[in-house]
């Protein structure tokens, strides 16, 4: 029994030892949000144009396209809490800052928010990455560890900076999101779209949540001078065609009601007529092609 | 407690430190697992526990009282029947209730006699049909004077509910059990190391392969008709390796953890995707359920020392209820059968038995003939998983159909590339140690008897595992 014990005391030592390795090694490799951060820290004063968000604005906004000093800051799943602790956490570092763009989708007043939601995981990146402390997750949820995907994703880079080959982050040097790059839009777009809405389920709970967090991010914008953008980013037709016309209405009656409270404005390119199927990566996301034809779009409405 | 939980890697610790270093006499072990067993499963469901106490202390009473009656065989027969019984409606009203109500009414609606059967909202408590099995296996077995029945009701309730098999088997006879209950165990060195190993090999083959698995599985399966008919074959191909990944992992697991308590379970999967035809399948796959159908229904039936016609009806019985034995839908039955159709020429031709000993026996490889034999047993076993794992026999056919349209052709592998390297480093390891109780069981020589060698493998499949696993994903037979 002894020597049992030993053993199996060994071992767990040392693979305890190997697990805290890999946990570093994921720690340290940069990441689009580690990246995001270092960005922000550096460049923060010269900053004029900051995009908030989600996956709609991750992937269909390139800063490249807007003004110069634009930078992306939106990230996968992000939501209007998160957008709302960015953007406190950078607004008075950053002095040049005029222009703040948010996305507003079909689902974001309904949304779970991230640290409730299937996405929940994401909240240790804000944690490790972001200086954010304010997460409910248990100390194994934190851990990177717990996400494979994700770890193989961050080891395999650690590898390619350690053998001397560029790592990709999915990020371009302004936050832009670079994963999305064809089109991947077939004949089975229907059934795709209804799964991309039942991605994102509708629930009640949350409204109140949301417009909360949406009325403070548009008093901090007014008060600090910042003109504030809430956009809709283009979907497919069989995307739009799906959505709930009553839920849709309320979100963008509350956000035209928000914008004249603090003299912000929203554009909504839900429905626009411009993007074709070869714009999308899916039936809700720019690919390369669209995201630039949007950010175009965008600029000339915004800043011309 | 899912074994795949950080639960249960802080539960067994602590069960194993208790029962080896604080309760060391044997009726407090047994006690312990007792205690133990009901928190791994009241962590699922608490209401639940009263279902296994009940069936277990209505096994232990018809023991005592079928053997008190001994000499007299009618009334032994009239309590052991009483028993299977109450036993087996616990289980119709459980697992078939909505089912057999459902098909009754619709039915007399055929006939266009009106009926309505308002499904009942009724929960499948985890496991039942294998803890019944085992409460089952123990009264006949006294009955038929095969054990005597046991006096010690703590002995018993450990036997009924023993966590590690608890919920999705090995499903344990008492002639092999309730013994080792029974005896002072101590510990056995080697026995806890190889079922460490045991352990290990069953997450790798639950975590990696089998939730890996499914993640394609179900992609494949939920937009099926969109598929071509290669992705579905390949989908076939992933869930049959998916079902094989969590059952056998998960009886790797069990079977593991029993030894870690001085327990020896009963082997559940012998290697069943390297058999030469479905009959050696059937001797390597859930041997414990086909064993248990073998000696409780099969035998007593005939077997295969009757007639012909009777035989056949024997086979068919056999395979319809170890397929309705799964749950309550008509694939299940239709599998049954279709294994049955399988097996029977097998059996008339006296083939059945063909194939005892392991395939290559004594050679690194196979021969051209047994390669061929294997593959056409395992498209055989792949087609009957297809049936197994559709929601409707409507599905099951469209499935098939697609397979067989032109749209084979189409050769594109949208999903599962990934986890095929995971599968195939699993059936190489499991190639080389098919001639030993599980994939990671090591003989001390060649280069494995260098524990250095032996630690790299096992650190080496631990970070695979963390790096290739999913998260959360439940074992498909604790629905059984």
């Amino acid at each position: 029994m002894g020597k049992f014990i030993f053993k199996i005391s060994l071992f767990v030592t040392l693979l305890m030892g190997m697990v805290s390795g890999l946990e570093y090694i994921a720690r340290i490799t940069p990441n689009s949000y580690s990246y995001k951060n270092e960005y922000m820290l550096k460049n923060c004063d010269s900053i004029n144009t900051l995009v908030l968000g989600s996956s709609h604005s991750f992937y269909g906004i390139n800063p490249l396209y807007l003004e110069n000093n634009s930078f992306n800051l939106a990230n996968v799943s992000q939501d209007l809490k998160f957008d709302l602790y960015l953007l406190n956490r950078n607004i008075e570092k950053c002095k040049e800052l005029k222009t703040v763009i948010i996305p507003i989708s079909y689902f974001s007043l309904y949304e779970t928010p991230l640290d409730k939601g299937n996405e929940k995981f994401r909240v240790k990146f804000y944690e490790h990455y972001m200086d954010y402390n304010d997460t409910q997750l248990n100390s194994i949820e934190k851990m990177e560890i717990y996400n494979p995907t994700i770890l193989q994703e961050k080891v395999g880079n650690w590898f390619k900076n350690l053998i001397g080959i560029n790592a990709d982050y999915g990020v371009d040097s302004l936050g832009w999101a670079t994963g999305y790059s064809v089109s991947k839009i077939d004949d089975e777009i229907e059934i795709n779209v209804s799964k991309t809405i039942l991605r994102h389920t509708p629930n009640e709970d949350y409204i109140n949540e949301n417009i909360r967090y949406l009325n403070k991010i548009a008093e901090l914008c007014y008060t600090n001078n910042i003109r504030l953008y809430f956009i809709t980013t283009p979907t497919l037709q069989e995307y739009y065609n799906n959505i709930d016309a009553k839920r849709w209405l309320f979100t963008t009656s509350t956000v035209n009601d928000i914008c004249l409270k603090y003299d912000a404005s929203y554009y909504n390119y839900l429905k626009d007529e411009r993007f074709d199927k070869s714009d999308f990566f899916d039936a809700d996301h720019l690919c390369h092609k669209g995201a630039e034809k949007f950010s175009k779009i965008l600029k000339s409405d915004i800043f011309e | 407690m899912l074994f795949n939980s950080i639960e249960f890697l802080i539960f067994l610790p602590i069960v194993f430190i208790l029962y080896w270093f604080v309760f060391r006499q044997l009726r407090i072990q047994n006690l312990l697992i007792v205690i133990a067993s009901y928190m791994f499963y009241g962590w699922w469901n608490k209401e639940f526990l009263i279902l296994i106490a009940s069936t277990s202390l209505l096994s232990y009473i018809s023991g005592i009282v079928i053997e008190g009656f001994e000499g007299k065989r009618c009334w032994q027969k009239f309590f052991s029947a009483t028993n299977i019984i109450i036993n087996l409606a616990i289980l119709g009203y459980f697992k078939y209730c909505n089912f057999f109500g459902e098909s009754f009414a619709n039915l007399l609606n055929s006939f266009g006699i009106k009926a309505d059967w308002v499904t009942l909202d009724i929960i499948l408590p985890v496991g039942i049909s294998f803890y019944t099995f085992q409460a089952l296996s123990y009264s006949i077995d006294v009955y038929r004077g095969k054990i005597k029945a046991t006096k010690d009701i703590v002995a018993f309730f450990a036997y009924i509910s023993f966590f590690p098999q608890l919920v999705a088997g090995p499903i344990e006879r008492a002639t092999n059990l309730l013994p080792q209950i029974l005896k002072r165990r101590t510990f056995d060195y080697g026995l806890a190391v190889d079922g460490c190993r045991q352990i290990l090999w069953g997450f790798f083959k639950k975590m990696v392969i089998a939730d890996n698995c499914a993640v394609a599985v179900d992609s494949i399966w939920n937009n099926y008709q969109n598929e071509s008919g290669f992705t579905l074959l390949i989908g076939g191909v992933l869930f049959a390796f998916q079902i094989y990944g969590d059952f056998s992992g998960y009886s790797d697991i069990a079977i593991g953890s029993a030894k870690l308590f001085g327990i020896t379970l009963k082997q559940n999967f012998n290697f069943p995707y390297f058999s030469r035809n479905t009959a050696e399948f059937w001797r390597r796959w859930h041997i414990s359920l086909t064993t248990w159908f073998k000696d409780y229904l099969y035998i007593p039936l005939g077997g295969s020392r009757c007639s012909k016609k009777r035989v056949i009806l024997n086979t068919i019985t056999i395979f319809v209820l170890s397929g309705i034995w799964h749950g309550a839908n008509w694939t299940f039955l239709v599998w049954g059968i279709y294994n049955a159709i399988l097996f029977i020429p097998l059996l008339l031709t006296k083939s059945n038995r063909k194939y005892i000993d392991m395939v290559a026996n004594g050679r690194y490889l196979p021969s051209f003939k047994e390669s061929i034999n294997m593959i056409i047993t395992f498209i055989l076993a792949v087609f009957g998983w297809i049936i197994f794992r559709s929601a409707s026999i409507s599905e099951a056919i469209d499935y098939i159909s697609i397979i067989f349209s032109k749209s084979f052709f189409y050769f594109e592998l949208p999903y599962g590339k990934s986890v095929m390297i995971g599968i195939i480093f699993m059936l190489i390891v499991e190639w080389f140690n098919r001639d030993k109780a599980h994939g990671l069981e090591f003989t001390d020589n060649g280069i494995l008897k260098y524990s250095a060698v032996r630690w790299f493998i096992y650190y080496a499949i631990i970070i695979a595992t963390i790096l290739f696993m999913c998260i959360n994903q439940s074992f498909i037979y604790f629905q059984f």
